[in-house]
């Protein structure tokens, strides 16, 4: 393997708000016309230097099964990061992001660090969704935030790396991240994923209570 | 309930939609009764949708036998047909009762195609193949280059060694065709080729000026498919009745030429065969040119892999012109087209010949594709004429899946108590001849294993659990949850129409729409969300430890089952999201006890778990290797149902992650090129979809009971938390609020 170490990156958001694309641009996944295509799942990934060693981000993708409610449990299996995108042009697609954050605190692992990503930023003349109040609400919910926008590759990079690296930084520690609110304490120490074994493992204590 | 059970059509007693031409069914079962003389429907006839079903020459066979009369005959046949569409109607009766009996044979000979072929279509129809070609380029190759007619002759018994209908083939698809007919003009079997070259024509010529008399005027495109068969068989005929008229020569009572009665029209033909002065061996001939002559009529098996020959032809036609754009071109792959739609929707081809239909979807889809694509050079009518194409298919596999599955349930009405079973179906299996079968027999082995283990369990589990045995989850064995799960899995799956891939994600589009655009595909992931939120409603609802924790248990085996027995993975993945659901996993304690007291249970829970935790690990267990060549490759045909979501998100992944064009710079002339390689991506997908699609049916046996509740899971509303939940209610889905509720007041208060 060429990596140290593997984070599991999963991508939110209501469909329509440019998840596929932001992934394909953040893991360059260009078309070369000449290749034979092959029909697989693959997963995006893309290795990162930081710090002196290399961290690859296992990017995962809702494409096509946002529809399966009940499959959402896998994608956030094992997840240490998350992206919670809305589209700037669609009041809509900001409004539900209290879902998507409801979801990933109640489904998603302790040490989730979750970025949010307000995408399309290019298309500014169809705004509908100020910067500021996107800025204002990953304040409220104490994770950071930036405009993206995935056709003129503004923040793409950007957004994933720094998500990627401040996973590192947090597991390095071994410290309980901000990132999340709600849940208890039970600081559950970042452990570093090993390879060879399977990423999502089922961890058994680490689903909260409400008494 | 509508009308007397004995009188109803199929589709009115299964409840299905129904329109006039159930009354037609009426008709025909009184008819019959009435040309018996009485012997009622109720007695001799009770199970008369079986029979039809079980043998499609039954009606024919019964009213044979009761010599009604050709009309008769002709229209109780036709009203008693279990497809509605293919029922008589009305007003086609009251043509058929002007009809002279002769006319009707004819139309008869047509009706017996579609009834024949329907059981007896063999791969034997598709073996123009290039080698067969090869040969017969040969032979004739040899023939056209004999000097003396004598040494032609002697070629003779070369050619008939070949099928007509690769003969013809070849005429029809070789280059130098004409040449090698006009070389062989003098050849002594000239009427023959004179045949061949009216068939090189006739693709040429509008179809109701050919030479030939169109039966049946209803559909030209039929007919004319049904001419070619008739004339090679005419052809194969006269090659036959050439050796006929040398062996006759030496017999000098003969007065006829066999030659000369081919040509004798029927009503002629009818009072030649009442001459009763007829020597015996004459009679004895006759009945031979009798027999022969109601050949071309009453088309038997060869002809109808003549049919489906045709319809080969008929691809090749499009195929080998597709890309070419003048106007005669055109037409002529226009109406190749347009008889290959109602060839389709006419035809016999589709009963059961899973090769020519797949070869159909693959064609039809990809010419769709072409010409409809906005850069495609054609006009709007190959597209209007490839987009009825594709239809026309559709249509026709939906008419047969609804057959299929009238069939099912009339099969299934048995009900077979669970201990007795399996021994049951081993026997029967084994009477059967599926010794040689060992997929089948050590599933049956696995089965009686599992189930002897599990009537063990019973014994403890339902003592423990006597509070929640009205839940079917309990009533009914694991490996009979897995199969009906998987009967149901396996029919919604199969109902999938290739287009559904392509417009199921559409945002801007409202639900209904969305429903109206995708059905299948919707009802697919409506069901897999429902299997799982059972799961979770299930175990949730009970009250105490031990029954969730049995209810647990019972998951799990029925996860077991689902994936190494049925192969069921989209139920699998279902039931794995339904025991993963977060709102299950607070229930800790719960699970430490399953854990603890059946660890090879939850172990393998485990383990399933890991292999289709992502879309990579699932794509494994069911993904198929395309070649290129997907005509030669044989794929594996045990049944399987795949998980749906991956090929949606196959899909979805193809279409967004590529452009469909990109520029390309030539000599510094930048120009939009299609990206081929997205779409043959996207068309990979739903070939690979159709391969599963194509796999053997499940052979379960079916408890209607159990099915039934299992299909009302799609139908019940998720009751929300303030909602009066039915205690007595055996499936019951609850909300995830409800659920969250629930299992926290569970475990907390302990």
């Amino acid at each position: 393997m060429d990596c140290d170490v593997l984070y599991k990156v999963v991508v939110i958001g209501d469909s329509g708000v440019g998840k596929s694309n932001l992934i394909t641009r953040f893991t360059q996944g260009k078309f070369s016309k000449d290749s034979k295509p092959t029909i697989g799942v693959e997963f995006g990934a893309k290795t990162i230097e930081h710090e002196g060693i290399t961290i690859k981000g296992q990017i995962w993708d809702t494409a096509g099964q946002e529809r399966f409610r009940a499959i959402s449990a896998a994608y956030y299996r094992g997840a240490n990061g998350a992206l919670i995108v809305y589209d700037i042009t669609n009041q809509e697609t900001f409004n539900n992001l209290n879902k998507w954050f409801k979801e990933i605190e109640n489904q998603g692992e302790n040490g989730c660090l979750n970025v949010l990503v307000g995408n399309k930023c290019d298309l500014d003349h169809l705004r509908q969704v100020q910067t500021e109040d996107g800025r204002t609400f990953a304040e409220k919910h104490n994770v950071s935030f930036m405009e993206t926008s995935a056709q003129d590759n503004t923040n793409v990079d950007l957004a994933f790396t720094s998500l990627l690296k401040e996973i590192y930084k947090n597991q390095k520690k071994g410290k309980k991240t901000g990132g999340n609110t709600g849940g208890d304490s039970s600081a559950e120490k970042g452990k570093e994923i090993n390879l060879h074994e399977p990423v999502a493992q089922p961890t058994e204590d680490d689903k909260k209570c409400g008494c | 309930m509508v009308g007397s059970a004995n009188y109803m059509s199929p589709e009115a007693s299964r409840g299905y939609q129904y329109g006039t031409s159930t009354d037609i069914w009426s008709l025909g079962c009184i008819l019959l009764e009435l040309g018996t003389c009485g012997i009622s429907i109720k007695n001799s006839f009770s199970n008369l949708k079986n029979l039809i079903l079980m043998d499609p020459m039954y009606v024919r066979n019964v009213t044979n036998d009761l010599n009604m009369g050709v009309k008769m005959n002709y229209i109780v046949e036709n009203c008693l047909k279990i497809d509605p569409s293919s029922r008589i109607n009305a007003k086609q009766i009251l043509s058929i009762l002007e009809m002279s009996d002769l006319q009707i044979e004819r139309l008869c000979s047509e009706t017996n195609q579609l009834l024949l072929s329907k059981t007896m279509i063999t791969n034997h129809a598709l073996l123009v193949d290039h080698h067969h070609h090869q040969q017969l380029q040969n032979d004739l190759n040899r023939i056209k280059s004999c000097s003396s007619l004598a040494s032609r002759d002697a070629c003779y018994p070369l050619l008939v060694r070949h099928d007509s209908i690769a003969m013809a083939h070849y005429l029809i698809f070789s280059q130098d065709a004409s040449n090698v007919i006009q070389n062989v003009n003098e050849f002594p079997f000239a009427h023959l080729y004179d045949k061949f070259t009216k068939l090189i024509h006739i693709d040429y010529q509008p179809i109701d000026q050919g030479d030939f008399h169109i039966i049946d005027e209803r559909v030209a495109a039929p007919s004319t498919a049904y001419l070619f068969s008739s004339e090679l068989d005419e052809l194969e005929e006269m090659v036959n009745w050439s050796n006929f008229e040398s062996e006759s020569h030496s017999n000098p009572t003969s007065t006829t030429t066999p030659t000369s009665l081919m040509h004798y029209d029927d009503d002629s033909y009818v009072t030649f065969k009442s001459n009763s002065e007829m020597m015996d061996h004459k009679l004895e001939q006759l009945q031979k040119i009798h027999r022969r002559h109601q050949r071309t009529l009453f088309l038997t098996m060869p002809q109808c892999a003549n049919t489906v020959s045709v319809l080969t032809a008929m691809i090749e036609i499009i195929k080998s012109t597709i890309h070419v754009t003048t106007t005669d071109m055109c037409a002529l792959r226009e109406r190749a087209m347009k008889c290959l739609a109602s060839w389709i929707h006419n035809g016999p081809l589709l009963y059961g010949d899973n090769l020519i239909v797949s070869k159909l979807l693959r064609f039809t889809l990809r010419c769709q594709l072409m010409y409809n694509h906005p850069s495609s050079p054609h006009d709007d009518r190959m597209k209007l004429a490839s987009k009825n194409l594709r239809t026309s298919l559709m249509n026709k596999l939906r008419s047969i899946g609804e057959r299929r599955t009238l069939g099912l349930a009339e099969e299934s009405n048995q009900l077979i108590t669970p201990r007795s079973r399996l021994h049951d179906v081993a026997k029967k299996r084994q009477r059967e001849g599926f010794v040689g079968d060992r997929a089948s027999l050590t599933n049956v082995v696995i089965r009686r294993r599992m189930q002897q283990s599990q009537d063990e369990l019973d014994e403890n589990e339902i003592d423990s659990s006597t509070g929640s045995s009205d839940q079917p989850v309990l009533n009914y064995s694991e490996v009979q949850i897995a199969e009906h799960l998987t009967m149901i899995d396996y029919q919604l799956f199969n109902s999938i129409e290739p287009l559904e891939w392509s417009r199921v994600n559409m945002n801007e589009l409202t639900e209904e729409a969305r429903y109206r655009n995708s059905p299948n595909l919707l009802n697919n992931i409506k069901h897999f969300d429902n299997v799982a939120r059972w799961v979770t409603t299930c175990i949730v609802r009970e009250k105490d430890y031990e029954s969730r924790q049995i209810v647990i248990v019972k998951f799990l085996r029925i996860l077991d089952v689902l994936f190494n027995i049925c192969r069921n993975f989209n139920a699998t993945k279902a039931v794995l999201a339904g025991l993963h659901s977060s709102n299950l996993q607070i229930l800790k304690n719960t699970w430490l006890g399953v854990k603890k007291t059946h660890a090879n249970q939850y172990e393998s829970f485990e383990r399933i778990g890991d292999i289709l935790s992502d879309d990579q690990g699932t794509h494994r267990m069911f993904s198929v290797t395309l070649s290129d060549d997907d005509d030669s490759q044989e794929y594996d045909k045990n049944p399987c149902v795949p998980f749906v979501g991956t090929y949606l998100k196959l899909y979805k992944t193809a279409e967004q992650e590529e452009k469909s064009f990109y520029d390309e710079i030539v000599e510094h002339d930048s120009r939009e090129v299609l990206n081929m390689r997205k779409f043959q991506k996207m068309a990979d997908v739903i070939r690979e979809v159709n391969i599963h699609q194509e796999r053997d049916k499940y052979k379960f046996d079916k408890i209607v009971n159990l099915y039934e509740e299992l299909r009302r899971l799609d139908q019940i509303q998720v009751i929300t938390s303030g909602q009066e939940i039915d205690e007595e209610d055996d499936l019951l889905l609850f909300d995830d609020h409800l659920l969250y509720m629930t299992s926290i007041s569970l475990e907390c208060k302990e």
